[in-house]
């Protein structure tokens, strides 16, 4: 069993509206139209002054619970969507680590699953604690990202990338949060750059999302009428709309709140929306909820987690 | 009656400026026909297709409810104009 003992985020106060961003990312009037009208984005977050250490340290500080237990961390996994992202030799993982008193621990990087990597995460702490023979040991999930570059910043037609953090502490069990399941359905044949084959993803992502939802509900034995909630990534909104007409959920129980005012915060995505959740009070003890993740790029991957709440 | 004959000479007009502006988003040197299949024909992707609506938007002065719209009623250019033609309004 894995369960989430604790959940923080970090979201810098700066935000920029996406007709700032248009000359930079080369969207022309009609592109950030349709990304206000349809995608339902209007700004995201960034730390223009900040780096990638900042941010993560921000999640780490908001996350309280880790306190008085960073020896039983065993495991820090950082869940990123991008392979690089700091120039050689900076590493904001290992210096976070020493920072924090968590020098002691295994830290490593999860990637190659996009913004699918932090279900990875999640899943590979869960299993490298359960097979720990210390008492009680614990990981550190980390996620977030600087979007300094073109491909870091705007997905195209899609998605524009902001800036934040999510640190998640995970335990063998739990009083809240616990996986039932997850599935992950990892697509090579989506992997290039040429137009048919980012044609054949968008033709086929609901399917294959649809299917990897459809699989984790049933690893988990439940049905999506059960399901209180759902924690999406942040891609738009239009998708989300369309995946809920597939599934037959209501997009009123989506938390699609962070969408339009932070934009698609990588692979923190999911810690945020839960941040919101339960703020908002759409998890009540007992409920159950889906995460779900789409990770595009080179290849593509489907992911979803069934939680108890 | 006369909404039929409202939506059928909206359709016409969709189709008109639809078949125009797909030679110029998607850059083709070879014209569009109203029987042409959008995605496996001619490669529109999902948010050329959101950049063609709100072009058709401006151009013909209407404003399209895309909430029900989906791959089904986007095979070809003639089904996405038979949409349109029935889930839009003058702006």
């Amino acid at each position: 069993m894995t369960a989430l003992r604790a959940v923080a985020t970090y979201l810098p106060a700066h935000r920029i509206p996406i007709e700032d961003l248009a000359g930079k990312l080369d969207l022309t009037p009609i592109q950030v139209k349709m990304f206000r009208r349809y995608h339902g984005l209007s700004q995201v977050a960034a730390d223009p002054g900040g780096t990638l250490l900042d941010l993560l340290r921000g999640a780490t500080e908001a996350l309280s619970e880790l306190r008085g237990r960073e020896r039983q961390v065993r495991y820090v996994v950082y869940a990123r969507a991008f392979p690089v992202v700091a120039p050689y030799p900076e590493n904001a993982l290992d210096d976070l680590c020493r920072a924090i008193g968590l020098d002691h621990a295994i830290a490593f990087t999860v990637t190659h699953q996009s913004c699918a990597s932090g279900l990875l995460a999640i899943d590979v702490a869960g299993r490298l604690i359960d097979a720990d023979d210390t008492e009680d040991p614990l990981a550190l999930v980390l996620a977030g990202e600087k979007a300094f570059t073109y491909d870091s910043q705007l997905l195209p037609g899609t998605s524009i990338f902001g800036e934040g953090a999510a640190a998640c502490l995970v335990g063998r069990d739990g009083p809240r949060d616990r996986l039932l399941a997850y599935a992950c359905d990892v697509r090579g044949e989506y992997d290039g750059e040429l137009s048919e084959v980012a044609a054949g993803f968008q033709r086929e992502y609901r399917t294959l999302l649809t299917a990897v939802i459809r699989t984790a509900l049933d690893r988990a034995g439940t049905t999506i009428r059960d399901i209180a909630a759902i924690l999406p990534h942040n891609v738009n909104l239009v998708s989300w709309q369309r995946l809920c007409r597939a599934l037959g959920f209501p997009i009123g129980n989506v938390v699609l709140d962070n969408v339009g005012t932070l934009g698609h915060v990588y692979c923190a995505d999911a810690f945020v929306n839960h941040r919101t959740a339960l703020a908002r009070g759409l998890l009540r003890p007992g409920d159950r909820y889906l995460v779900v993740a789409t990770g595009a790029g080179h290849g593509a991957t489907f992911s979803a987690m069934v939680f108890e709440h | 009656m006369d909404d039929l004959q409202t939506t059928t000479g909206l359709r016409e007009r969709v189709v008109d400026a639809m078949t125009e502006l797909l030679v110029r988003i998607l850059r083709r040197d070879a014209p569009v026909t109203e029987s042409m299949q959008l995605m496996d024909e001619l490669g529109l992707s999902s948010s050329l297709g959101l950049e063609l609506l709100l072009e058709l938007e401006e151009e013909l002065s209407i404003q399209i409810d895309v909430e029900e719209l989906d791959n089904e009623q986007m095979h070809t250019v003639g089904d996405l104009a038979t949409y349109i033609a029935t889930h839009s309004i003058p702006q």
